[in-house]
């Protein structure tokens, strides 16, 4: 059983909770659909954010060179990270520089993706995520199982728990807002406590160089004015040409991810406020070679919206952590196997090809076209499970050949018939665990049809 | 090579041929200018702000403020107000508990709700976010459409730092139960006029 | 004037649901369709490519479009081998058997609304009935709305159901969630894709179905698996079955 079938049958086993998990998340998806059926020029927004990131796909040197030399002119550091590694080699300089030992994070999928946390507390340096389930799962030690609700796999009742022990709230209360109200006390803390503050990015506007960060908590705009030093880590896919595109893309990205018409803050940071210092660190790591293969490149135009993963039937019934990844859900298995083809071959195959991604994404990836494609690579590179490949290979042969494809089918409903129940559902035969066979029937259509013929 | 030259040349290998950009005009032409207060009233009131309208009424802003300001604030509330320019003293936010954040946005979006403000109004950028609660006054005239206008209006004047904010903080991180006051401010009035 | 109709019966459907042929074939014939059935066809490939053996399913494309060069159309019961081909059959050497069949390839229902326009059905069907919207029908061919979009699209299902006598057409809570069949899905990930049918066949149970009806016979062969194991549940029939009149 490939890893992530494995992990969905562990999730699923508790019923209940898959049920509960389930709801939640189609949940998300109702107000996103409502949220989206507000906008007449819905489907015009999303051809034109499509189009311009194709646009910035193309002319990506340009963007992050005319990007840089503004934000410079701003003020601002720019660094470039070739990948992970030398991602956190370069924050640990700025902490080093500054004798840093406090960092507060907002939420930013690419530090999830470089280690970033691991790396600073092996250095003994405190880092404390602020988004309140970023920091839920942090104290959690889990990754995260959205990449917009982060939490979304835990129960208030846990978190509940969870603050009883580590933030000494009352034991049995589960009540979000009591639980909101105490991590907000905690949190406000740690942003005037932190020496630094990091953020992801969501856009970022090579006309002008300024980056945009969204939140609802403002948690990103608390860490950054509270903090002497702010550092903003974005994957160089992230640039936008001019300020005036940013009007497409904030009208689609919290309709398509939470059905908000926007997030409660969107905040455009250009220059320093006077002395502070303002980092930015432009990253790769494998996003170069992604943008070379012409099949699977505009996965590249991703907003980290996370819808795709709020309409997807496998993901809101396996739980994020299935997949295994920093990114969860189809756009994560779209991603992954670009960085590690045979670590990720089973992602390509947790999903049955339904499209409703596809249909829900704000940028138009074609992500299920690309499921599909990828599932082709997997072949290709021999990747695929032995016994996928013999028995599909067996039929292939059978229906090459029409004699034998007839033969055989009679030989198999013949045996359906005969075989005695226990013979039929036995360990091998995963349909029948939980599923009946078809009553095979006394001809098949052809032999219906050269009868009727024959008359 | 250094890390910047070898991503660019990675780039100007792997990119694809050159792709225009899009028109946006479609987004700006024959955009409905009515009922621009009331779908501004109705979407700040579903991102959980408290709305008062005072256009078309005679009252003065500044008495309905200060009186506004001490029967939901507090008497002695502390008061961050940046109506009057931004010479104001600088206060520490971390040992300062500050009641309430007053600005007047430049532009303000009816679909969603969200208000400009810049650093010209913020001089000191947390005022917005470690404030208790924000009060925007909202001159109904600086209401545009979508982001589309609202953008265009940005463009004379991106500046230092400035944000959309669209009501009080919140989350839903907890079992997508909504809570009002996450890390920003617990609570966002706007005053129309 | 009459067309030369290829009839395309999926490999599966051939095996197990001779009555959907039956039904397709019979109800082409009533729409002044000269059918012609080539006793040579297997199967269109997609279990080979939704597998990510493409390479070896392509194999049988050229084969499948040699038996249907002559005809005007192909039209077979099941929008997802259909979309197979007209999709999916860009791998092979673009022939020009190939070109035809992919252009002239049609679902059943599809053929009905696009092609021979048909606007009443002389047949009766009095029972609560759950339309099933396959997701290649629905996002592939658009043979109805997908809920996800905000745009029009002709709802081809729904119209041409809507022209069977005495049938009532239940509104579902989840208009159009996939069932979890998905080919070797269905067993490659056996757990999530039986709960999936599970959660599917309850919404029809809640919203008092007593037909689950669909283009596609493959979805259908999992709920129905599904039904018959847990003992409760709607019954179930092709579409093709009840646009014939055949009654329950």
């Amino acid at each position: 059983m490939s890893i992530h079938a494995q992990k969905a049958k562990d999730f699923i086993a508790n019923e209940e909770r898959t049920n509960w998990h389930d709801g939640a998340l189609w949940h998300v998806r109702n107000k996103r659909d409502i949220s989206a059926s507000g906008v007449p020029e819905w489907e015009a927004l999303r051809n034109t954010a499509s189009q311009i990131k194709d646009n910035v796909l193309s002319n990506l040197d340009t963007y992050l060179i005319q990007f840089e030399a503004a934000a410079k002119a701003n003020g601002v550091h720019i660094h470039w990270a070739a990948n992970g590694n030398e991602h956190n080699a370069i924050i640990g300089d700025i902490i080093d520089k500054h004798n840093a030992r406090k960092i507060v994070k907002s939420k930013s999928m690419l530090t999830e993706e470089c280690g970033l946390n691991h790396f600073l507390e092996d250095n003994g340096i405190e880092i404390i995520d602020t988004d309140l389930g970023e920091r839920i799962i942090q104290m959690r030690n889990e990754p995260p199982s959205h990449i917009v609700l982060p939490a979304i796999h835990i129960k208030k009742e846990e978190v509940g728990e969870l603050f009883h022990a580590q933030l000494g709230t009352e034991k049995g209360n589960a009540d979000p807002t009591y639980l909101t109200k105490a991590a907000r006390t905690h949190l406000q803390n740690k942003f005037f406590e932190a020496d630094i503050a990091i953020t992801g990015v969501n856009f970022a506007i090579a006309e002008t160089g300024g980056v945009v960060i969204c939140t609802n908590e403002g948690n990103a705009d608390m860490g950054c004015h509270a903090a002497p030093v702010h550092i903003h880590c974005m994957g160089m896919e992230k640039i936008l040409p001019k300020l005036e595109h940013l009007g497409v893309f904030t009208r689609l990205l919290a309709r398509s991810a939470t059905g908000q018409p926007s997030t409660i803050y969107t905040s455009h940071y250009h220059k320093p406020e006077s002395s502070k210092e303002m980092h930015i660190v432009i990253v790769d790591n494998g996003r170069s070679e992604q943008l070379a293969k012409e099949d699977f490149r505009n996965s590249l135009k991703c907003i980290r919206c996370g819808a795709c993963m709020n309409t997807c039937p496998i993901y809101r019934r396996s739980g994020g952590h299935s997949y295994h990844a920093t990114i969860p859900g189809p756009i994560g298995a779209i991603l992954q196997p670009n960085r590690d083809l045979k670590a990720y071959s089973d992602l390509p195959f947790a999903s049955t090809l339904c499209g409703s991604c596809s249909d829900v994404c704000p940028v138009k990836i074609n992500i299920h076209e690309q499921l599909y494609k990828w599932r082709q690579e997997i072949y290709k590179n021999n990747e695929l499970p032995k016994s996928k490949v013999t028995s599909l290979k067996i039929a292939t042969k059978v229906f090459k050949s029409p004699s034998t494809y007839d033969f055989l089918g009679k030989f198999a409903r013949a045996s359906m018939k005969a075989l005695p129940r226990f013979m039929m559902y036995n360990k091998f035969n995963d349909w029948g665990k939980h599923r009946e066979l078809p009553q095979p029937p006394k001809q098949s259509f052809k032999e219906w049809y050269k009868n009727k013929n024959n008359e | 090579m250094s890390s910047r030259a070898s991503i660019l040349e990675k780039i100007r290998n792997n990119k694809p041929e050159l792709v225009e950009l899009p028109d946006l005009s479609i987004f700006t032409h024959n955009v409905t200018t009515e009922n621009l207060i009331d779908t501004f009233i109705e979407v700040s009131t579903t991102n959980a702000s408290t709305v008062v309208n005072l256009v078309n009424t005679e009252t003065s802003l500044e008495l309905f403020l200060a009186k506004f300001i001490a029967e939901n604030f507090g008497e002695h509330s502390k008061v961050y107000n940046t109506l009057n320019g931004n010479d104001i003293p600088e206060i520490d936010f971390k040992t300062t508990h500050v009641d309430v954040f007053v600005a007047l946005p430049k532009i303000a979006v009816a679909e969603n709700g969200c208000m400009w403000i810049t650093n010209e109004q913020l001089p000191q950028r947390i005022s917005a976010f470690g404030s208790e609660n924000t009060l925007f006054i909202v001159d109904h005239k600086n209401i545009v459409p979508t982001m589309h206008q609202a953008y265009s209006k940005v463009k004379e004047n991106i500046g230092e730092y400035g944000v959309f904010i669209a009501g009080p903080s919140k989350t839903a991180d907890i079992e997508q139960s909504l809570v009002i006051g996450a890390q920003g401010a617990v609570s966002n009035t706007i005053i129309l006029i | 004037m009459k067309y030369n109709v290829g009839l395309f019966i999926p490999c599966y459907v051939d095996q197990f649901f001779p009555e959907v042929g039956i039904a397709t074939l019979r109800l082409l014939e009533k729409h002044n369709c000269n059918v012609i059935f080539p006793e040579q066809q297997t199967c269109c490939g997609q279990p080979m490519a939704n597998t990510g053996m493409e390479q070896e399913g392509k194999k049988i494309y050229q084969q499948m479009a040699e038996l249907f060069k002559n005809c005007d159309y192909i039209v077979g019961p099941s929008p997802s081998c259909v979309y197979h081909i007209r999709k999916h059959y860009d791998v092979a050497e673009q022939t020009e058997e190939i070109k035809h069949l992919r252009a002239n390839c049609y679902d059943l229902v599809e053929f009905l609304y696009d092609v021979l326009k048909i606007t009443q059905l002389d047949v009766s069907f009095p029972h609560r009935v759950g339309l099933h919207k396959g997701c290649h029908g629905l996002r592939g061919m658009q043979l109805d709305k997908p809920s996800e979009l905000q745009k029009e699209v002709a709802p081809k299902w729904t119209t041409i159901l809507h022209m069977v006598n005495d049938i009532e057409i239940a509104d579902l809570t989840r208009t159009d969630e996939c069932c979890g069949f998905g080919g070797t899905f269905a067993v490659a990930e056996e757990a999530i894709s039986v709960k999936m049918g599970k959660d599917r066949v309850q919404d029809h149970i809640n919203n008092q179905v007593e037909v689950i009806t669909s283009g596609d016979m493959s979805c259908l062969m999992h709920l129905q698996g599904i039904i018959k194991r847990q003992k409760n549940g709607p019954k179930i029939m092709h579409i093709a079955n009840i646009l014939n009149g055949d009654t329950l």
